[in-house]
């Protein structure tokens, strides 16, 4: 039944009817020409922002999409979408830009749907991660375009290889203990990185994302983390690469690339570009094994959860495609975005009702927390279930609850935490992680004597 | 946090070295000749901007004025792009000696006037935007000298008037743009000059009524919106002459009623859209003027029926959106011939009950929508010819759960259990609130003969449903009781157990059934596995009318 619901979409959205909206691939002047102009059509709802320059100082533009924009309101989750980051793999950005004009133009029309979306989300949209890199793949000839050309930055680096290398601590804590989460960057990592990935990880610490895509191209898949094969180089032969690498949020993780993949015309009826996918999904490590991905760091480093789509067989397809591939994806792009509505969210506050920044959200049986953002807002997405959730900070008692979580919406989990007396006031002021990881490690190590059994 | 910024610098500068041109500090130079200057520090046009710059951008910026000559040293400039630069001001003859300019673009900025010679003399221009300012009219002759204007956008402005002939000299215009700006009303004969027009926008101008004979003279129109004003009434002929109109957009307007004349000359008309008026009717005539029409959006209105034969002859039809109106019944026969059909939406309406051959024509139905209405049941084989039909949507009805609804919850299971996850049972009693999807088959049931006062079935129906078919074979071993309605119960009289195999219960039989209905062939085996449970195996093979 479910590969039916691509035609649904024209139930459950409302049929285009606005203006035809023209098709085409968007320079970077017309891009930020498009971007303005959905910002001036629907000014009460959008604010554009940049978070960082190119290496050749092309602005690194991010449309927001909010009843309030510019303002992180209390239990409403943000979202991102982020295009382009391959310069060459130019779908995405195509269709963000058109993303953008249909939520504007549905919320000016008053669509339901749409409005609530707006109403409920934050939405960040990044069109173009790497917009040095285009212009080098726009400036092809068309009948001879090159299947790497453009896809790097102009330092010439693959920006989806250039985030720092986080898997290999998780790994290594799952074996023996240590944080599952907000995985400490490496000393000398800024050394390391392009500065479009530095404006990206800085964009990632100010707002506490939830759910994020990273619209790539050149086969038709929603890939889902870990992209990091787990097992290394051992006693002397290569392992295989297509093992699985899955996280303690694999099934979650699954249902998020089915989300896209069902919604999408045909991502789930593969195979479509040579390769095979069942549902048009797969784990990254199953597919080809990937190090230092935009992925697997927002899942290791910050509370969102990311997922690569993949959109079209050609990295660069022909104007005259772009309609139909925007058909194709529209409520797909609408599905996932609604995705970040499920499981849990609530406030973790102090007796006195103030909001704690950076409490810890775990999930029983799930090797993977969250934390509450700057007012003490948290997200955790969950599968329908009943959990044992446990908050914990710094300088309080810890507290458990069982909740069950249904199909339809989060469920709102509160937590007030009281302060812990037994400690003095010198232990409160320890470090912020001291508590929660000797929590964790307690949590993890179950996990990896469990995984021990699995190989 | 990031490089240290000589450094960066000193970077572009490398990158861009081979490009001999030098770029003025505050702005970026790409290929030699593109050049973008974004920033609040920038106050005034920089210094030494290329020579051969061809497009040049000032976004975000704190430029006040443009003044004459500003751009003379690029002599060579194609695109001039200011976006929401707030103080931007204009000064007479900003753009003078730029005769190579073809696109020029002041969005988001406070201009709140244009001097009539803020253009000059621009020969080459074609298209103009200025855009989300806050201009409150235009000067007569403004357009004088850019006589090459392909497309003018206006949008987002304060505009109240216009000077009658402002558009005079614009013979070449394709696309005007005039939306959300506070006109209230266009003068008569404003749109005379622009025979080559392809696309008017006046969305949301709050217009009250359209001069006659405004759009006479656009013989090219292929697009009109005049959607979001406050339209009560479409004067006769009010679009007269528009043979190449293919979309036309009325809708969130306050039409109350609509002459069967009033879309008669359309013969090239593919979207029409009514959604959001105050309609209560739509004239049986209505579309007989506009054969080629594709897709009709009425929804978000009050219409009570729809006049029968509206749709004849629509043979390209393929999306009918009838939603949120206020529609009791349906006439017989009213979508037939719509052999194109792929979407119709009729849900939130008040349909108590549907004809069995409702949708029989409409063999490329895909998507269909009849959530939010007061049906309780659907006549069984209602979808019969809907072989490509994808979806239904049936949320929101108060569905009677049982044997009548049986067929549609099995088709539902498999085609739509995700659009109908939401549809409830509201009655018998113990399944008030059961999802039709989640429900069990078995559940389906009819306890006692369906009453006579059931008012989702039309009388003829309902005497059908009452006379129940047995059919039996001669000697009463199998017999098969049902009707279209009750479902079917299969009845076997075995033979006395006891042989002497010890096997247990096993039957297998080929029998034809009759009844006063017809003929029935049935094949029955009832086969007993060793120790475990019995397995029923039937096949029923049908002849009219079961």
């Amino acid at each position: 039944m479910s590969q039916l619901l691509w035609p649904l979409v024209r139930f459950l959205l409302l049929i285009e009817v606005a203006a035809s909206v023209n098709f085409f691939h968007h320079r970077y002047e017309q891009l930020v020409q498009a971007l303005f102009n959905v910002h001036n059509e629907c000014p009460d709802i959008t604010r554009i922002y940049t978070i960082g320059r190119s290496v050749q100082g092309r602005h690194l533009y991010v449309l927001e999409f909010s009843d309030s924009p510019g303002i992180h309101e209390p239990l409403e989750p943000e979202f991102k979408y982020v295009g382009n980051m391959h310069g060459n793999e130019v779908l995405g950005r195509e269709l963000l830009l058109q993303l953008s004009e249909f939520l504007c133009e549905e919320y000016r029309r008053r669509n339901e749907r749409i409005t609530r979306l707006i109403w409920d989300t934050r939405i960040h949209i990044l069109p173009s991660m790497n917009p040095d890199g285009y212009e080098v793949a726009a400036n092809q000839d068309p009948d001879a375009i090159g299947y790497l050309t453009g896809r790097n930055n102009a330092n010439g680096v693959d920006l989806n290889r250039n985030f720092p290398d986080l898997n290999t601590f998780m790994y290594y804590n799952e074996k023996n203990g240590g944080p599952n989460h907000h995985i400490p960057l490496p000393a000398n990592w800024k050394s390391q990185v392009e500065q479009e990935t530095l404006a990206v990880i800085h964009w990632m610490s100010r707002y506490n994302f939830v759910l994020s895509a990273n619209l790539h191209g050149g086969a038709l898949v929603a890939n889902y983390p870990y992209d990091k094969a787990q097992e290394q180089r051992s006693r002397g032969y290569q392992r295989k690469s297509n093992t699985p690498s899955p996280t303690p949020d694999d099934k979650l993780f699954r249902k998020l690339a089915k989300a896209y993949s069902y919604a999408h015309h045909s991502m789930h009826q593969s195979p479509t570009c040579g390769e095979q996918f069942a549902d048009g999904i797969t784990n990254g490590a199953s597919w080809y094994s990937l190090s230092k991905g935009m992925q697997d760091f927002n899942y290791l480093y910050t509370n969102c959860f990311e997922i690569t789509l993949e959109l079209s067989c050609d990295k660069f397809p022909p104007q005259k495609d772009l309609e139909k591939e925007w058909l194709a994806n529209r409520e797909a792009l609408i599905t996932y975005l609604e995705e970040v509505h499920q499981g849990i969210k609530g406030l973790v506050s102090d007796e006195n009702n103030n909001g704690i920044a950076g409490a810890v959200i775990s999930v029983h049986g799930i090797g993977h927390d969250v934390t509450s953002g700057d007012q003490g807002d948290y997200f955790r997405l969950l599968l329908p279930g009943t959990y044992t959730i446990a908050a914990s900070a710094d300088g309080y008692r810890p507290q458990t609850v069982t909740v069950t979580v249904g199909p339809a919406g989060p469920s709102l989990v509160h937590f007030q935490l009281k302060q812990d007396t037994i400690k003095g006031p010198m232990e409160k002021k320890a470090p912020a992680t001291s508590l929660s990881s000797k929590a964790l490690q307690k949590k993890v190590v179950p996990r990896a004597a469990h995984k021990k059994t699995q190989r | 946090m990031m490089f240290p910024r000589p450094l960066l610098l000193c970077l572009q500068g490398l990158l861009l070295g081979r490009f001999a041109q030098a770029c003025p500090p505050p702005c970026q130079c790409y290929d030699g000749t593109k050049v973008f200057c974004s920033g609040e520090e920038i106050w005034g046009i920089p210094e030494g901007l290329p020579g051969n710059a061809t497009q040049l951008f000032f976004v975000e910026t704190s430029l006040t004025a443009v003044g004459s000559g500003a751009f003379s040293k690029c002599s060579s400039l194609a695109r001039l792009v200011f976006l929401n630069n707030p103080s931007l001001a204009l000064g007479a003859g900003a753009f003078g000696g730029r005769p190579s300019l073809a696109e020029l673009e002041v969005s988001g900025s406070n201009l709140s006037a244009l001097s009539s010679e803020a253009f000059g003399s621009l020969l080459e221009l074609r298209r103009l935007f200025l855009t989300f300012s806050a201009l409150r009219g235009l000067e007569p002759g403004l357009f004088n000298r850019t006589p090459s204007l392909e497309a003018l956008h206006l949008q987002g402005n304060k505009i109240e008037t216009l000077p009658p002939k402002i558009f005079s000299p614009l013979r070449e215009l394709r696309v005007l743009d005039l939306s959300h700006n506070p006109m209230a009303q266009v003068p008569d004969r404003l749109f005379d000059p622009l025979a080559l027009l392809q696309v008017l926008k006046l969305s949301d101008i709050r217009l009250t009524r359209l001069p006659l004979g405004i759009f006479r003279p656009l013989r090219s129109l292929e697009e009109l919106s005049l959607d979001r004003n406050a339209l009560a009434d479409l004067p006769p002929g009010a679009f007269s002459g528009l043979s190449r109109l293919r979309r036309l957009e009325l809708q969130h307007n306050a039409l109350t009623s609509l002459r069967p004349c009033s879309f008669s000359c359309l013969p090239n008309l593919d979207v029409l859209n009514l959604e959001g008026n105050r309609l209560s009717a739509l004239p049986a005539g209505l579309l007989r003027g506009t054969p080629k029409l594709g897709q009709l959006f009425a929804a978000s209105n009050r219409l009570e029926t729809i006049p029968e034969g509206l749709f004849r002859n629509l043979l390209q039809l393929q999306t009918i959106v009838l939603s949120h109106n206020q529609l009791a019944h349906l006439p017989a026969g009213a979508f037939r011939d719509l052999s194109s059909l792929t979407t119709l939406q009729l849900d939130h309406n008040q349909l108590t009950a549907l004809a069995g051959d409702t949708f029989h024509s409409l063999l490329s139905l895909e998507v269909l929508a009849l959530a939010g209405n007061r049906l309780q049941a659907l006549p069984e084989g209602i979808f019969d010819s809907n072989d490509y039909l994808l979806g239904v949507a049936l949320k929101d009805n108060p569905w009677v759960c049982d044997c009548r609804l049986a067929s549609l919850a099995g088709w539902i299971r498999n085609w739509s259990a995700p659009l109908n996850s939401q549809t409830f049972c509201a009655s018998p009693d113990h399944l008030k609130g059961w999802a039709l999807p989640a429900l069990p088959q078995e559940q389906l049931v009819c306890l006692a003969a369906p009453g006579p006062a059931d008012s989702s079935l039309s009388p003829g129906e309902a005497e059908t449903a009452r006379a129940p078919c047995t059919y039996s074979d001669p000697e009463g071993t199998v017999q098969l009781a049902g009707d279209t309605a009750t479902g079917h119960r299969l009845t076997v009289h075995l033979p006395p157990q006891g042989d002497s195999t010890g096997r247990g219960l096993a039957f297998e039989s080929d029998r034809v059934l009759n009844s006063s209905c017809g003929t029935v062939r049935v094949w029955v085996t009832i086969r007993a596995e060793p120790g475990g449970t019995a397995r029923e195996e039937e096949a029923v093979s049908h002849t009219p009318p079961f």
